[in-house]
C-alpha cells in the first residue's frame, strides 16, 4: 500500500470514527480522534467563530493546520461542527495574510520595522493620551481584553476603549442588568436537551448557531416531541423546521411580549407563587429615565399592561389574536418547560434593553425561569463576546467582573488590584462606538475629541452603521490617525494609517468566553506567518514604550511596570521584547491576575490549570471541600447554584432592588425611529448567512464556503420584484437616506422576506450594506439597530 | 483528496429513506457506515472540498434526506485560498 494511501485509509477511519461518535451518545467520550499517523500532533480549542463555543481537535503536521474534527469530549457539540467550523483550520492560510506592518506614506502603505510600528503608536498617544481611543472586539481573547482594558483605564486613565460587541449584544448585558442586576444567561445549553418549546424571537439558528439547533432537530429525530416556535420577519431555514411561523411587522417583538404579558394577567394565568417570592416590578421614569428605572405596585404594572389587548397586538406587530392566544396559553401551561432563544433580532433594536427585559419577564411572570428547559437565553455571535467584553468589561462605562467606572468603590477595587495610586481610574465614562467614531470622523475645529484609534480584532470599515458618516468620513482628514492589527487586508485597512500583522486562533494562546458562561483555553500550536504577533503583545509593547517615554501611568505605585511579570525564580521577564513573550505563559499570567477580580458579582473562575484539563468550564466555578472545582449550570436556582442558601428554590442575589427578587418590567411600546414612506418604500433588515462568519474575512478566504456563497444579494419577494419588472440578478441600488449598495436581486433565495420588506446579508466587503444602514440606537445599551429601516430599490440599467 | 465524516439525518417516510439509503449506497465517492435511528453515519472522499462542498450540498437536497451535519474534515491536499475580491 502507498504512504498516500494508508494515510486516507487512516484519514477515513477518522472520518468515520467522527461520524459515528457523533451518531452515537454512547461513544461520545471516546477520547481523541482516531488516528495514529504519528507525524500529526492533535490538541483542543475552541472554534475560532461564533458564539456557540464549540470544541474542534486541531490536528497539526509540520509546523501547519491539516485536520479538524469535532472534539467528542466537548460537551457543548459533542463532536459536531457547523460548515465553518469544520473548515476553521483554512483561515490560517488565505494567501493573502498580513505579514509585516504597514504605515501609509501618501497613498501607499510601506513595510516599516515593528520597532518603528510601536513607537510611532507610542508617540502618538503620548502626545494626547486623551484623545486616544481603542476599539476591540468580542474576538479579543480573555488576556487580550484584560490587558487593553488595564492599559486604557489603569495606565491612561483613559475610558475610551469599547468593543463591536456594542453592536451585538449590548442591550443583552442592559437587560440582565435591569432584571437580574448581574449580567449573562442563568441557564445553559442544557435547557435545549429538557425542553417542550423552543420559542426563537426573531432568530435564525439554524444558520447561525447550527450545532445548538442540531441539538433540537437531534432530539426530534430520536422521537422526542419538541415544538419550535419562529417568531421573525421573515422566513428562514429556522421556519422550515418550525411548528408555528409567526411572522411579525419588525419592531412587533415588543408588543408580543407585552400582549403575552397582558394575557396572563387577564387570565389569571401567571405564577403566583414564583411572582410573589421572587419578583418585583418596575417602569421607566415619567424622565430623567435610567437603566434602573422605579420600582412600581403590581395593581400599576397591571393597569399599563392591560392596553396591550390582543387587537392592540395584532395592529403592532402583525401577529393574528390566535397566535398571540396560542403562545399565552403555553406560557400558562406549567407542566411545560419552555426555552426563548434570542440574538441580534432582539438586541439590534432601539428598544433593545425594553424588549430584552420584556423577555425576561414572560418567563418570570409565567414562573418558567430556572427549571432545566425553562429558560430565556441570549446567544452571542462572537466567541468571547461574553468571556472578554461582559466579564472583563472592555467597555467604555465598565471595569473587570462587573464593575463600573463610575462607581467609587469600584475603581478602588481595580486600584488595589492593580496596585495603582488611588485616584489613578477615571470615573467618567468613556465613548461608546457609536460616539467614539463619530468623534473620530468630526473634524477636531468642528469638536471632533478622538483623534488616534487603535482597533485590534474586528472590522469596523465594514461593520459600523451608517458608514458614511462614521467611518468614510475620516478619509482626508490628515491629523486622524488609524491604526488596525489584522490578519487580512479588511474594508477598515483601506483607511488605515497603520496596519499591523496579527497572529490568530491557534497561532496564539488563547481563553475565550462563550454564550452559557463558559470559560475555554487553549495552547498555540503553530507559528504565525512572517513578522505578524499576538495582539496582547502589541498592547504590551505599547505600554512598555510608552514607560520609557516617561508616561506615568505605565508604573504601579512601587514603580513596577503595569504588565510586570516573573519567571518561576522570580526574574523579570520582558514580554514587551517578542522574542522573549513565549519565555512564560503570558496569558496565564494576566489569567491569573483577571480570575481575582471575578468573584464581587459571583462569577468566580477557577485557576488556569483547571481549564487546561477541560473543554471549558461555566462559572461561577466553585472549589469544592475535596479541592476539586464545581462549575454551575443554573444561576439562582437553589438545586444547582452554591450561591442560593440551603433550602431557598431560588434567589436573586444581585437583586437591584437588594430583596433577592427579580424585576418584571413593563415598556410602553414606541415606534421604530424610521419607517417606510412613499419615498423609500421597503424596511431594510440584514444579518449574516450560514456560510460566512461576519464580515467574511476568514471565510471569504476560505473556497469552499466563498464559492457556496460568493456574494451579497437582496433578498426580494417575488411579488415586489414583479411590480419593479426584476427578475433574479438583476442588480439594483438599495439605497436609503444615507448611502447606498449595488446588489443582485434574489427573489427565491433560502430567506423568503415578504411583501414590502427586503433582506442583505453584512459578509461582502465588496457590497458594504452599512452604507445605507441607520445609526439610531437604543438609548441604554447605545446598540445599534440594523434591522429595520427604510429603503428604496433601484434598478441599474445595462 | 479531502475526507470528510458527516452525519445525514433521513426523513421518517421509510419508502423516501430507504430510496436515499440505496442512492447512497451506489455512490462510489461515499462510504456509508453505521446508522442510529434516522441518523447514518456517512465518509465522503473527494477530489476537493469544492467537490465535497458540491456533493453536500446535493445531498442535503436529495429526497429523503432532512439535515446534514459535518463531524471532521481532513483538508491537508487542499491548496491555500484567497477571498475573490478581496482588498489591499
Amino acid at each position: 500500500m502507498s504512504t498516500a494511501t494508508n494515510r486516507r485509509t487512516l484519514l477515513k477511519a477518522a472520518a468515520m470514527s467522527a461520524a459515528v461518535a457523533a451518531l452515537r451518545p454512547g461513544l461520545l467520550h471516546a477520547g481523541e480522534p482516531a488516528t495514529d499517523l504519528p507525524s500529526l500532533t492533535w490538541a483542543k480549542a475552541p472554534c475560532r467563530f461564533c458564539g456557540t463555543g464549540c470544541h474542534v481537535q486541531v490536528g497539526v503536521e509540520a509546523g501547519r493546520v491539516v485536520a479538524i474534527a469535532g472534539d467528542r469530549e466537548a460537551e457543548v457539540n459533542k463532536g459536531l461542527l457547523c460548515v465553518k467550523g469544520y473548515h476553521v483550520g483554512m483561515v490560517l492560510y488565505g494567501k493573502d495574510r498580513l505579514t509585516q506592518p504597514l504605515l501609509r506614506r501618501g497613498d501607499q502603505h510601506v513595510p516599516i520595522s515593528w520597532d518603528e510600528a510601536i513607537d510611532v503608536i507610542a508617540r502618538r498617544i503620548v502626545r494626547a493620551p486623551e484623545r486616544f481611543a481603542f476599539y476591540g472586539s468580542g474576538q479579543w481573547t480573555i488576556p487580550e481584553g484584560y490587558a487593553a482594558q488595564k492599559l486604557m483605564k489603569g495606565g491612561l486613565s483613559n475610558n475610551h476603549i469599547d468593543p463591536n460587541a456594542r453592536l451585538c449584544m449590548a442591550s443583552a448585558v442592559t437587560g440582565f442588568l435591569a432584571t437580574y442586576g448581574v449580567d449573562e444567561p442563568a441557564g445553559c445549553y442544557d435547557d435545549l436537551d429538557a425542553c417542550d418549546v423552543v420559542i426563537c424571537w426573531g432568530n435564525n439558528p439554524a444558520e447561525m448557531h447550527p450545532v445548538l439547533f442540531s441539538r433540537i432537530v437531534d432530539r426530534r429525530s430520536r422521537g422526542q416531541r419538541v415544538r419550535l416556535i419562529d417568531i421573525g420577519t421573515r422566513r428562514t431555514r429556522t421556519t422550515d423546521q418550525a411548528d408555528n411561523y409567526l411572522e411579525m411587522k419588525p419592531h412587533g417583538d415588543v408588543a408580543i411580549a407585552l400582549g403575552i404579558l397582558a394575557l396572563l394577567r387577564a387570565q389569571g394565568s401567571w405564577d403566583r407563587s414564583f411572582v410573589d417570592k421572587h419578583c418585583a416590578f418596575r417602569a421607566l421614569q415619567a424622565e430623567n429615565t435610567t437603566l434602573q428605572g422605579e420600582a412600581i405596585t403590581f395593581e400599576t404594572w397591571s393597569e399599563r399592561i392591560a392596553a396591550y389587548t390582543p387587537d392592540v397586538v395584532e395592529r403592532l406587530a402583525g401577529i393574528s389574536q390566535d397566535d398571540l392566544q396560542m403562545l399565552a396559553k403555553l406560557f400558562a401551561d406549567r407542566s411545560l418547560r419552555i426555552t426563548s432563544l434570542w440574538c441580534m433580532g432582539v438586541n439590534q433594536h432601539t428598544m433593545g434593553t425594553a424588549v430584552n427585559s420584556l423577555i425576561h419577564g414572560v418567563h418570570l411572570f409565567s414562573g418558567h425561569f430556572g427549571r432545566p428547559g425553562d429558560a430565556p437565553t441570549s446567544l452571542t455571535g462572537q466567541p468571547s463576546a461574553c468571556g472578554t467584553v461582559r466579564e472583563v468589561g472592555t467597555l467604555a462605562h465598565a471595569l473587570p467582573g462587573g464593575r463600573l467606572v463610575a462607581k467609587p468603590e469600584h475603581r478602588a477595587q481595580c486600584e488595589e488590584a492593580w496596585n495603582l495610586p488611588e485616584g489613578r481610574i477615571n470615573p467618567k465614562p468613556g465613548h461608546h462606538t457609536v460616539k467614539m467614531w463619530e468623534q473620530f470622523t468630526t473634524p477636531a475645529a468642528d469638536g471632533g475629541d478622538i483623534d488616534t484609534i487603535f482597533v485590534q480584532v474586528t472590522n469596523p470599515g465594514q461593520t459600523l452603521p451608517n458608514l458614511p458618516l462614521l467611518f468614510d468620513r475620516k478619509q482626508g482628514q490628515d491629523d486622524k490617525f488609524l491604526i488596525v492589527a489584522d490578519a487580512y487586508p479588511t474594508a477598515t485597512t483601506r483607511l488605515a494609517d497603520l496596519i499591523l500583522p496579527a497572529a490568530m486562533w491557534v497561532e496564539k494562546n488563547g481563553i475565550f468566553g462563550n454564550s452559557e458562561r463558559r470559560t475555554q483555553q487553549w495552547f498555540k500550536m503553530v507559528d504565525p506567518p512572517g513578522q505578524a504577533r499576538d495582539d496582547c503583545w502589541m498592547t504590551i509593547a505599547i505600554a512598555h514604550r510608552l514607560l520609557e517615554l516617561g508616561h506615568p501611568g505605565m508604573k504601579d505605585k512601587d514603580g513596577r511596570f503595569l504588565f510586570h511579570v516573573e519567571d518561576e525564580q522570580g526574574n523579570v521577564v520582558p514580554i514587551w521584547q517578542w522574542e522573549h513573550y513565549y519565555d512564560v505563559n503570558v496569558d496565564k499570567a494576566l489569567f491569573e491576575e483577571y480570575r481575582q477580580l471575578t468573584r464581587m458579582k459571583h462569577k468566580d473562575l477557577a485557576p488556569y490549570e483547571e481549564y487546561v484539563k477541560a473543554r471549558g468550564l461555566r462559572w461561577p466555578v466553585v472549589q469544592q471541600p475535596d479541592g476539586s472545582w464545581r462549575e454551575t449550570r443554573f444561576r439562582f436556582s437553589g438545586f444547582d447554584d452554591p450561591y442560593v442558601a440551603d433550602g431557598e428554590d431560588f434567589d436573586f442575589y444581585h437583586s437591584t432592588t437588594g430583596d433577592g427578587r427579580a424585576q418584571i418590567w413593563f415598556h410602553e411600546y414606541t415606534p421604530p425611529p424610521e419607517v417606510p414612506d412613499e419615498e423609500y418604500p421597503f424596511w431594510l433588515c440584514t444579518g449574516r448567512v450560514l456560510e460566512h462568519w461576519h464580515t467574511g474575512t476568514m471565510t471569504r478566504r476560505v473556497a469552499p464556503l466563498a464559492s457556496a456563497m460568493p456574494t451579497a444579494y437582496v433578498e426580494v419577494h417575488p411579488e415586489d420584484a414583479k411590480a419593479l419588472g426584476l427578475v433574479d440578478g438583476n442588480l439594483v441600488y438599495v439605497e436609503s437616506r444615507r448611502g447606498r449598495v449595488e446588489l443582485p436581486v434574489w427573489t427565491r433565495g433560502r430567506g423568503r422576506p415578504p411583501q414590502g420588506s427586503v433582506f442583505v446579508p453584512f459578509f461582502d466587503e465588496m457590497r458594504l450594506v452599512n452604507e445605507a444602514t441607520l445609526h439610531a440606537h437604543d438609548p441604554f445599551s447605545k446598540q445599534p439597530d440594523y434591522k429595520k429601516c427604510a429603503v428604496r430599490l433601484r434598478r441599474i440599467q445595462g | 483528496m479531502p475526507v470528510s465524516g458527516i452525519v445525514l439525518t433521513l426523513t421518517e417516510d421509510r419508502v423516501r429513506r430507504e430510496d436515499a439509503l440505496r442512492h447512497l449506497a451506489a455512490d462510489g465517492r461515499l462510504e456509508v457506515g453505521p446508522a442510529e435511528g434516522r441518523r447514518v453515519a456517512v465518509v465522503l472522499v473527494t477530489e476537493s472540498l469544492a467537490d465535497g462542498r458540491d456533493l453536500c450540498e446535493a445531498l442535503i437536497d436529495l429526497p429523503g434526506v432532512d439535515q446534514l451535519e459535518v463531524a471532521y474534515v481532513a483538508a491537508e491536499d487542499e491548496p491555500a485560498s484567497t477571498a475573490e475580491g478581496a482588498s489591499t
